[in-house]
């Protein structure tokens, strides 16, 4: 026994010598304590998901995102701070000419310009054919690039100026509020890494723009369907070497559920440009992203400093970290408005929910400021539609519908709703029927904010005699409650974008089908018109004259319960310079300045 | 070894032995409380009074609760303006002992109130005496409706599995691979009868099944199922008459039963119960009780077949035998009563087990029941500094298992044959 | 020894079978379509074309490439009312509603005319002449459509009766769409009165061939082709190598450790049963034994890894913070240093196992008569305990061995979840909860092997330890 209680002290002891050996042995860890933190020029950043793949045509997810970012440079980028379209590959903003004459007349062209410094790692300088060969990735019906096709489908062409190749334009079919911030949104490859053979040298762009010679392709071309296996292989998406792009950084190492770590090129061709553009910074010599899904042990992390910058800390987190000084000694904290807006959705087409009084007085009984204030500890901003007050052509004469149990009431009964057999429940006869007025919310079973939103209305819907259900299902089955159009209520978020809002996907009867994303059951030609004209009108007055109707039209309807935006959660480590910004993910390591001490 | 037959005072001897171990028998009286808790818990915490005068009339908001939910009674309407409980205008109220249900909400009290931290409560009688949760939940409320859904799941799994477990588990002892024999017409028969049977009940009745009520429509399915089997065996029984189709066929019970184990046992049982779960539109704590009961039952027909092994040669099994009871009836008269105690063993430490992964499981957040102690627990890894509820739901899995732990223990050395020799 | 061995590989492979069936039938039953959930990502986007006949283009597309536009097995037993081909319905939403469609009305030749009425009306309402008020037509589309996935009675009426209030709105749209919407309804009528539920009655069995998604699919996995993640397309044995590392690290030193101190600790307290020390770690090994791990683990994580109660002992989360090129020695150190509360947690309650059946082992062999023997002949009490006591009561530990793969597997699961390892329980946790049927199909595989390799190992160090063992009673 005596040697086995050895055997477990030289152990511990063991383990207690290995950690403190922890730190590469250096002059001032000899001479002086060494400070928790790194204290090199690396970014580690917290990411709260694994990114599915860093391949950017053919992802959506968030995360990806902000780890391509710093490999891929787009046309034009935004601002993080203004919000506006500022070039990055490109010189300037485009040239936008509406097209006259041709195949594509009545569509618009953009034309842009590369930096002339733009080359590539192997020296190539970075020309219209990238930005060409990008945009024939993107068409390429085998590369399963889906999403972001659907959204560039109006391009049509590409033309590449003959006497200087950084000079091209792009031609597209039709007007677009957006579509300059889409075609400027598009990462640019570089062709000789993802097509080292040439594979789609023989194609044109337009040949797969058009939808009928695309058809033929198909079937006539293999070259699209080999190319689109390499292209969307796991190799292109995650290997050191495969995934390159024209920004600062390469991959270096992507191990799973780990990290992601990221190293700055020596001599990266925008070092010229860095001092001007903020959009060029690259400051960092080393971003790693650490893969940290679960909220304690990143709050751990930030205890112990073992990451220099996180967003989506949970809110209660939050509110407890501005308390500790073991953290604000170290980190600066951030609460920035985040692009989202939180809501209710109501199912417009149900026999209980058709009348839009009883819509309302549904609003009436939601205490949105209790909501913020208890799920959101205040760190949330009501909303009253789906455009964000900060946007130009935002409704001001709208005022938010007020908690009133006793407008609520009044409202039902005028619609009908009274309680004729006394069961502290509201009733109405609907089709012969006598129905009570009971509504099944639609809650996933681990989703934290509906539940406890749920919950909330549990209290207050009585109160004006409407009973609540909470159903709780397994998100599968809400999806497709959602898609049959037979649930009445649920809770969800939408994210948001800085570019001029594009109601169609949301709003549109054309989305109105089990698919499609309408699925409150909004709409009328009148909406439609609305939005399909927004959709076109380049003019901002005219544009806001029109959002302003759209938005009175919504407020009227009131399919949707809009609660509020919250607040980004993020803390960033003192020992770097960094602003945080309203866009998603918040925070840009590559803007990252360590301080001088 | 053992006398023969086991006479009562077996029994008399194990029980006698059992309660010698003052451990064990301890353990047995405390989960007789955990059970008083569970089956009381809404005349322990609840928002509703036991008791109360309202406009002058007498009422017992509690007891009533159960009528109304059987539909044999309608509230009286002073109860149903708004919903809460506490804010009645009663002359006399009398409150449980822990005046909140589990899913009240007190938004006075919430965002994690400690159990000596400030309440803002009327008076100490509603002092959130183990504190609250985020939203303001009563934990104490919780625990003891929690000790409802533990004791819930170890019951109604284990009832599940020992049925399965002793049927199979029996079969294959008392037969083993040679003694079940059918002749070629009963068996054809029986193999066909189930198919068709199968057929008739599910695929047949599949959009009844699915869209219909399920329990009332699952009867008639189970029903029909039964009766297509008995037909064909009724028709297996004529046709056995026939020479050719009398010959006996011997079936393997005993290798049918274990390989089914053995591959049952393949799969850590958390595995296939995420797995399964995973198929369920609306899981809830009951599909969860049930599927539990469908993986566990593999220990407690080990036990049954080793002991059956052991008695189907002994002396009053054959004289069963011998005065001519069929074989079937030997087994479930004789055989299997006689086997019953060993497995209680296996159901202590099933129930011990099937509490620890319901806990599992709510802490993961996967089947959602209204108070769960695995539930609670989550919120201590969501929320560290709610040291409450890290520490009183996990105490309350650790007492309970360490419990029925101890009662499997004690039992084991009852049951041990060189005890219950010298005693 | 071989024909057991073979025989073992024979159940292993029989195992397998029937583990293939159970998964694969689990991601048949279970609710949502993973071709829908690979293509979800285009709703978030604004579009004039992502209308519906497009996103039925791409469905088909990608059904295709995930191979699930074939037959699901190699036969199918159904009811006489139901058409051979159905599968062929490629979207899983219409196939689901037809098929309900023949569950109420038995009539496979209505309920098709039905759906071809209702795609006939679709693509007319899609394409029509401006002259038709968009109102009518917009509120008309949009309920016919909910019929693609409305099947109940009542459902179906309330649609119907909608869109002919819509259609009578407008006297243009009256003009286009009057014929197919009597039609339609028609159909529909006719599936009602023309219903021969009796049909159902009537057994079929459709022989699919072996062109099925099961074949394919087990085939596969035989030549070890396992197939892509559905959640980022990487090849499911890729993910789940990534995942093993860890899993096999922690789980080797947590069982490595269990054995190294629960097998002293139990011959000791054994041997000297009854004494203060036998009693002190039976009842703590009990405790042990007893503890909650995901409590204890939550707990450790609470208390141990942040400076919030001032005792800041270990890292919190994963597995490194140091990059895949720091020196090797930095490197293995770091992990150490993460590992040691999990392996922690790993190993007590197996110690706790162990150390328990240990003892009883050894409690058992103490009264047996060779060892009161050797006892009595005089051989000294160390070598008594080591030589005779300590191979004798290793039996119970052997049998241990078969259960300690699966259930260091299923441990895993608790342990990586609360510590943030990306191991295998992680990922399992991840892919059951994701539908990633391809990586749950794989670790259902990988752990049923594990099980049978480990009661293999146990059976073949049964008879290395003792000759006694023949494996034709074993296996009798």
């Amino acid at each position: 026994m005596i040697k086995l209680s050895h055997l477990l002290s030289l152990l511990a002891l063991l383990f207690v010598v290995a950690g403190c050996g922890n730190d590469a042995p250096t002059e001032e860890n000899t001479t002086e304590a060494t400070p928790k933190y790194s204290t090199e020029n690396t970014v580690y950043a917290r990411l709260p998901a694994e990114p599915d793949r860093i391949n950017p045509l053919i992802t959506t997810n968030t995360y990806s995102r902000a780890v391509y970012e710093n490999i891929f440079l787009y046309l034009l980028d935004f601002d993080h701070q203004t919000f506006e379209l500022t070039p990055q590959l490109a010189k300037a903003r485009p040239e936008i000419n509406e097209i006259t004459s041709g195949p594509f007349a009545g569509g618009v062209a953009y034309t842009y310009e590369i930096h002339d410094e733009a080359v590539w790692d192997n020296g190539t300088p970075i020309t219209g054919e990238d930005v060409a060969f990008t945009l024939k990735i993107l068409f390429n019906p085998k590369v399963n690039a889906g999403p972001a096709r659907s959204y560039l489908d109006f391009i049509r062409d590409i033309e590449i100026d003959a006497t200087n190749p950084k000079r091209f334009t792009i031609s597209t079919a039709q007007k677009y509020i957006i579509g300059e911030a889409a075609i400027s949104n598009v990462p640019i490859y570089p062709a000789y890494i993802y097509d080292a053979n040439g594979l789609l040298n023989d194609i044109s762009l337009v040949d797969l723009t058009d939808p009928a010679k695309q058809a033929s392709l198909e079937t006539t071309y293999p070259q699209l369907q080999e190319f689109a296996n390499i292209f969307n292989s796991d190799e292109f998406a995650r290997n050191k070497g495969k995934v390159m792009g024209a920004g600062p950084y390469t991959l270096e190492s992507w191990e799973t559920g780990q990290q992601i770590i990221l190293n700055r090129k020596k001599d990266w061709w925008g070092d010229q440009l860095t001092a001007t553009n903020e959009l060029m910074a690259a400051r960092p010599d080393q971003v790693v992203y650490k893969i940290i899904t679960d909220q304690t042990a990143t709050v751990a992390a930030l205890k112990d400093q073992l990451i220099d910058v996180t967003a989506q800390i949970d809110v209660k987190d939050f509110i407890d970290l501005q308390a500790n000084e073991l953290v604000t000694d170290n980190y600066n904290l951030y609460a920035p408005n985040a692009l989202q807006l939180y809501y209710i959705g109501l199912n417009t087409k149900d026999p209980k929910l058709q009348d839009k009084r009883v819509r309302r007085a549904i609003t009436h009984l939601v205490d949105v400021d209790q909501i913020i204030e208890e799920l959101f500890y205040g760190l949330g901003e009501r909303r009253i539609g789906p455009v964000a007050p900060s946007k130009p052509y935002f409704n001001e004469a709208l005022k938010p519908i007020a908690f009133s149990v006793a407008r609520a009431k009044a409202l039902l009964e005028e619609a009908g709703w009274v309680d004729s057999n006394s069961n502290g429940v509201v009733d109405k006869e609907i089709d012969g029927e006598q129905v009570e007025l009971e509504i099944d919310f639609l809650a996933t079973s681990n989703g934290k904010f509906g539940n406890n939103l749920a919950q909330l209305l549990e209290v207050t819907f009585p109160q004006a005699g409407v009973k609540l259900n909470i159903d709780r299902v397994e998100f599968t089955v809400l999806y497709e409650q959602l898609k049959t159009r037979t649930f009445e209520m649920f809770a969800g978020a939408w994210a948001q974008d800085p570019t001029p809002d594009d109601f169609k996907q949301i709003w549109h009867t054309d989305s109105d089908n089990p698919n499609g994303t309408n699925r409150v059951g909004f709409g009328s030609a009148a909406s439609d018109d609305l939005i399909d004209q927004i959709r076109v009108t380049l003019d901002e007055e005219e544009r806001a004259g029109l959002y302003k109707s759209f938005q009175q039209m919504v407020y009227e309807e009131q399919p949707y319960i809009f609660l509020f935006a919250p607040k980004e959660r993020l803390a960033i480590h003192k020992r770097f310079k960094a602003d945080p910004s309203s866009l998603r993910p918040s925070f840009f390591p590559r803007e990252f300045e360590l301080k001088a001490d | 070894m053992i006398q023969s037959a086991k006479s009562p005072s077996y029994w008399a001897l194990v029980s006698k032995q059992f309660k010698k171990n003052r451990i064990a028998l301890w353990s047995l009286r405390l989960v007789g409380v955990l059970l008083f808790i569970a089956v009381f818990a809404d005349f322990i915490a609840n928002d509703k009074p036991l008791y109360c005068q309202i406009e002058g009339k007498t009422h017992f908001p509690i007891a009533e609760s159960y009528l109304v939910d059987l539909g044999l009674k309608k509230w009286d309407p002073v109860f149903l303006q708004g919903g809460d409980w506490h804010k009645l205008p009663y002359e006399k109220v009398r409150y449980t002992l822990i005046p909140y249900a589990p899913k009240n909400i007190d938004l006075k009290n919430n965002d994690y109130i400690s159990p000596f931290g400030k309440q803002r409560v009327k008076s100490n009688w509603f002092w959130h005496r183990l504190g609250t949760d985020q939203l303001g939940h009563d934990v104490a409320s919780r625990m003891v409706h929690g000790t409802r859904t533990a004791m819930l799941v170890g019951v109604v799994a284990m009832s599940i599995a020992s049925f399965i477990g002793i049927f199979l588990g029996g079969l294959a002892g008392f037969f083993g691979d040679h003694r079940l024999k059918l002749s070629r017409a009963r068996l054809v028969l029986s193999l066909l009868g189930l198919v068709i049977g199968y057929f008739f009940a599910f695929v047949s009745r599949k959009y009844a099944l699915t869209e219909g009520n399920f329990g009332k429509e699952l009867a008639i399915s189970l029903l029909l199922f039964v009766l297509v089997v008995l037909v064909a065996n009724g028709i297996g029984w004529l046709l056995e008459r026939l020479p050719i189709l009398q010959k006996q066929v011997p079936i393997p019970a005993d290798l049918l039963v274990m390989r089914f184990i053995e591959i049952l046992n393949s799969i850590p049982a958390l595995l296939l119960l995420l797995a399964i779960v995973a198929t369920i539109k609306k899981s809830s704590i009951f599909h969860v009780m049930v599927i539990i009961g469908l993986i566990r039952w593999t220990g407690i027909a080990r036990f049954i077949r080793a002991e059956l092994l052991r008695i189907r040669n002994m002396e009053y099994v054959e004289a069963a035998r011998a005065i001519g009871l069929s074989e079937w009836r030997t087994l479930f008269r004789h055989a299997i009563p006689n086997a019953l105690t060993p497995v209680l063993i296996a159901i202590s430490f099933g129930i011990a087990g099937s509490i620890l992964l319901e806990a599992f499981i709510s802490f993961l957040g996967i089947a959602k029941p209204d108070a769960s102690w695995g539930e609670l627990l989550t919120h201590a890894r969501t929320y560290p500094k709610a040291w409450w509820m890290a520490l009183f739901p996990g105490f309350a899995i650790f007492i309970t298992v360490t419990l029925f732990n101890l009662i499997g223990e004690g039992l084991t050395e009852a049951l041990d044959p060189k005890r219950i020799q010298k005693s | 020894m071989f024909t057991y061995i073979l025989r073992r590989v024979g159940i292993l492979f029989l195992t397998l079978l029937v583990v293939s069936l159970i998964a694969f039938s689990l991601s048949k039953i279970a609710p949502g379509d993973p071709v829908e959930r690979i293509i979800r990502g285009r709703e978030n986007v604004g579009s004039s074309k992502s209308d519906y006949i497009n996103y039925q283009k791409i469905y088909a597309e990608t059904a295709e490439l995930l191979g699930l536009d074939k037959p699901t097995f190699y036969f199918e037993l159904t009811t006489a009312a139901y058409p051979d081909t159905l599968y062929r319905i490629i979207d899983k939403d219409h196939q689901n509603t037809l098929s309900k469609l023949i569950g109420q009305s038995g009539n496979w030749e209505a309920v098709e005319h039905y759906y071809q009425q209702l795609r006939h009306l679709d693509v007319l309402l899609s394409d029509l002449p401006p002259s038709v008020d968009r109102n009518a037509r917009t509120g008309m589309r949009s309920d016919l459509r909910d019929l693609y996935v409305n099947y109940e009675p009542n459902a179906i009426m309330a649609r119907f009766k909608r869109m002919k209030a819509d259609m009578d709105k407008d006297s243009a749209l009256t003009a286009e769409v009057a014929r197919p919407y009597q039609q339609l309804s028609e159909a529909y009528a006719k599936m009602v009165t023309e219903a021969t539920p009796a049909k159902h009655w009537f057994p079929k069995i459709i022989w699919n061939g072996i062109d099925n998604q099961y074949h394919n699919w087990f085939t596969n996995f035989l030549v070890g082709n396992f197939g892509y993640s559905y959640i980022n397309g990487r090849p499911v044995e890729d993910k789940l190598l990534d995942a093993l590392q860890w899993t096999l690290i922690i789980n080797s030193i947590a069982i490595l450790l269990a054995y190294l101190i629960s097998i002293p600790l139990g011959v000791y307290a054994g041997v000297h049963k009854d004494s203060t020390f036998d009693k002190v770690t039976t009842i703590g090994l009990f405790i042990l034994f007893s503890l909650p791990v995901f409590w204890i683990a939550t707990l450790l994580v609470v208390f141990f890894t942040t400076p919030e109660y001032g005792i800041d002992l270990f890292p919190p989360l994963g597995v490194t913070d140091l990059p895949p090129d720091a020196p090797l020695w930095n490197r293995m150190v770091d992990i150490a240093w993460h590992l040691v509360l999990p392996v922690f947690c790993l190993t007590y309650p197996a110690l706790a196992l162990i150390a328990r059946q240990m003892r009883g082992g050894v409690l058992n062999v103490v009264q047996l008569d060779f060892i009161r023997t050797a006892r009595a002949k005089g051989v000294g009490k160390q070598q008594v305990i080591w030589k005779h006591l300590f191979w004798n009561a290793l039996f119970p530990i052997i049998t241990l061995i078969a259960s300690v793969l699966p259930a260091a597997l299923a441990g895993s699961v608790v342990i990586e979840f609360i510590f943030n390892i990306p191991g295998m329980g992680r990922l399992t946790i991840d892919a059951i909860n994701q539908r990633d049927w391809p990586v749950v199909y794989m670790v259902l595989m990988l752990s049923a092997t594990l099980t049978m390799i480990g009661i293999l190992i146990a059976d073949l160090l049964y008879a290395a330890i003792d000759p006694r063992v023949s494996f034709k009673k074993k296996v009798a």
